[in-house]
């Protein structure tokens, strides 16, 4: 098997939850338990779950913007923890990412050849004319054109927005993107076209995406497999296909049971009751039992252990263990 | 280019509105003033108070004294006048050192945090606890009198505000996801701080600042009117009117042109701080557009 473009071994990231006047440890914000993926190179992998599960800690894990409190991030088989000097400026080349709202991504102070240009020319060494060439060429690869260069981003609409950050992201030619809920401030008129593009740019450039979302309609479209997550756990990660024709956990099955679907006129709703727990005491044995319709006594008494459906097809839950 | 363009849309937004052209003209003038006041004083040895002439003790304003003459028969309107100079070296001086001090102390607090953060922060709420004019009042006194001291002591009272203003800026601009782009493109660390926090944070302080520029003149003029700001016969407006009070009875032009000078420069500093917010930021800009009727 070759190495894994981006390998994550039981990622964990505990928030401290600090109180009165020292700062004494009261308890921790699991966001993040135990968490292992891997994408290989042009490979699309969606990490699903509603707000509050864990996946934007783990792209700004991913992303050295967090700490993770422990467990091994590995990117070409090298632990990028300890990248330093050349090292790490040659990862942060590598893996960029696009953010939910283009407006709070862009320096509002800056005009859009400054917001492209700076990640350029703090990386490759390019003349003037030659950056000006590339600025270009950017913009006409997310589909705008050079009029757009002298812009500021409050004079852009939001997909316009989403494309300039989107051409900041490939500026630096990585090799994976992180795309946090990329298209979920924007209209769904405009959701589409985004998506078009990320598709496009995934062949012309042989990119891989990390695509962070609650939004299932996307999901389909566009990647090879699926991570469902809850409360900072897995539930369920499988090829896409496998997880869509045939859910295996409650959950994935609730969650999916959500997406309107314009062929059926009664729609087979599950629906949960309740708020998801607090991630600061989550509930014992399987994190989702508290809210499950299929819950039995074992489910929150010990955590469920993972039933393999198929080789790429993996499942938490006490459900299919039992059998 | 863009930058440019950006300050030709402020000074034209602020010429179309009346009220910010008035202060605009006013501060214009008290600069061009405090700038050509020591060439074009009509009675310098008078305005420096070199001299003086017991004959023309108290002579009410006319066209040769324009604003009389005071106790030791010196022309009021020359050392008014040549005050517009002392006002704007205090202005300039106070609130430069003060934001010198202040932003770098907030910016790191603020960009950093942690145990750094932290000292630095209760450094400047030490400083916070006193009453401003207070500290300003003790330092002077005990550095005792004379422009540069002046300056040091209103600064130093002056400083702990703008830290702590820009501090909170700073908390509120490092979580945007513009810096974490910045981050992830590997930008380190100084110059995100130069060329996206700052500039990001910056608005509110300098119209502070701005705003402060009348208050600083005034507080300056507050400590000279007290005896602990410059030493006589330096020409500062606050020293002006503290020497002529005694005589308001008898000659009120002593105290009155001073007075009118430090407020008109006051309310034109302040007025023209309400203008410049307005227009400084490019999202409130377009409402200013609308309300003038302007397309832009």
């Amino acid at each position: 098997m070759s190495t894994a473009l981006l390998k994550i071994e039981n990622l964990k990231k505990y928030f401290p939850i600090k109180v009165g006047l020292f700062g004494k440890i009261a308890g921790y914000v699991k966001a993040v338990d135990r968490v292992s993926l891997n994408i290989d190179s042009r490979e699309v992998v969606s990490l699903v779950g509603e707000s509050g599960s864990g996946k934007t800690t783990i792209a700004k894990c991913i992303l050295l913007l967090e700490k993770p409190t422990d467990g091994r991030m590995l990117y070409k088989g090298e632990d990028i923890i300890l990248f330093r000097g050349e090292k790490l400026r040659e990862y942060r080349r590598g893996v960029q990412a696009v953010f939910q709202n283009p407006f709070l991504s862009l320096d509002p102070r800056m005009s859009v050849f400054e917001i492209l240009s700076e990640p350029v020319k703090n990386n490759l060494n390019l003349s003037k004319m030659e950056l000006h060439e590339y600025m270009l060429k950017l913009l006409e690869m997310v589909g705008l054109d050079g009029s757009f260069l002298e812009k500021y981003p409050h004079e852009l609409s939001g997909g316009q927005a989403q494309r300039v950050a989107i051409a900041r992201a490939i500026s630096l030619k990585p090799k994976l993107l992180i795309l946090d809920e990329p298209t979920s401030a924007l209209d769904v008129s405009v959701q589409a076209q985004i998506l078009n593009l990320l598709a496009d740019l995934k062949n012309e450039l042989g990119l891989s995406y990390l695509l962070i979302t609650h939004d299932l309609s996307i999901v389909r479209y566009i990647s090879d497999r699926i991570i469902v997550m809850y409360l900072g756990r897995v539930m369920e990660a499988g090829l896409s296909e496998e997880i869509f024709n045939e859910p295996l956990h409650p959950y994935t099955q609730a969650l999916f049971s959500s997406i309107p679907d314009p062929y059926y006129r009664e729609p087979k709703r599950i629906s949960l009751r309740g708020e998801p727990p607090s991630p600061i005491n989550p509930p014992p044995g399987c994190r989702f039992h508290t809210r499950c319709p299929h819950a039995v006594e074992i489910c929150g008494r010990k955590e469920p252990l993972e039933y393999e459906a198929s080789k790429t097809h993996k499942v938490y839950c006490w459900l299919h263990l039992e059998k | 280019m863009s930058r440019f363009r950006q300050q030709r849309i402020i000074l034209s937004l602020i010429i179309r509105n009346p009220i910010s052209l008035v202060s605009l003209l006013i501060v214009a003038c008290f600069v061009f003033l405090g700038i050509s006041a020591p060439l074009t004083v009509p009675y310098p040895e008078d305005a420096w108070g070199l001299t003086y002439n017991v004959e023309k003790r108290f002579l009410s304003p006319s066209l040769e004294h324009p604003f009389g003459t005071d106790a030791l028969g010196r022309d009021v309107f020359s050392r008014v006048l040549l005050g517009s100079s002392f006002s704007l070296v205090i202005a300039i001086g106070v609130i430069g050192l003060a934001l010198f001090i202040g932003i770098p102390i907030g910016v790191v607090a603020g960009y950093y945090g942690g145990r750094i953060g932290t000292l630095l922060m209760r450094i400047t709420d030490m400083f916070l606890a006193f009453p401003p004019l207070l500290l300003a009042i003790v330092l002077a006194a005990t550095l005792g009198r004379g422009l540069l001291n002046l300056i040091i002591a209103l600064a130093i009272s002056w400083w702990p505000w703008y830290a702590r203003l820009i501090y909170v800026q700073t908390n509120t601009v490092k979580t945007m996801p513009y810096i974490d782009a910045a981050k992830i493109a590997g930008i380190p660390g100084a110059k995100i701080i130069f060329r996206h926090v700052i500039p990001n944070a910056l608005t509110p302080t300098l119209v502070q600042a701005a705003l402060d520029m009348g208050s600083a003149i005034l507080e300056a003029a507050g400590l000279s009117f007290i005896g602990v700001g410059v030493k006589p016969p330096t020409p500062e407006w606050g020293l002006l009117v503290s020497e002529g009070w005694q005589s308001i009875n008898y000659a009120w032009w002593i105290v009155f042109f001073p007075g009118l000078a430090i407020m008109i420069t006051v309310l034109g500093f302040n007025l023209l701080a309400d203008a410049l917010r307005e227009s400084a930021d490019p999202r409130l800009r377009r409402t200013i557009l609308m309300r003038l009727g302007v397309k832009q």
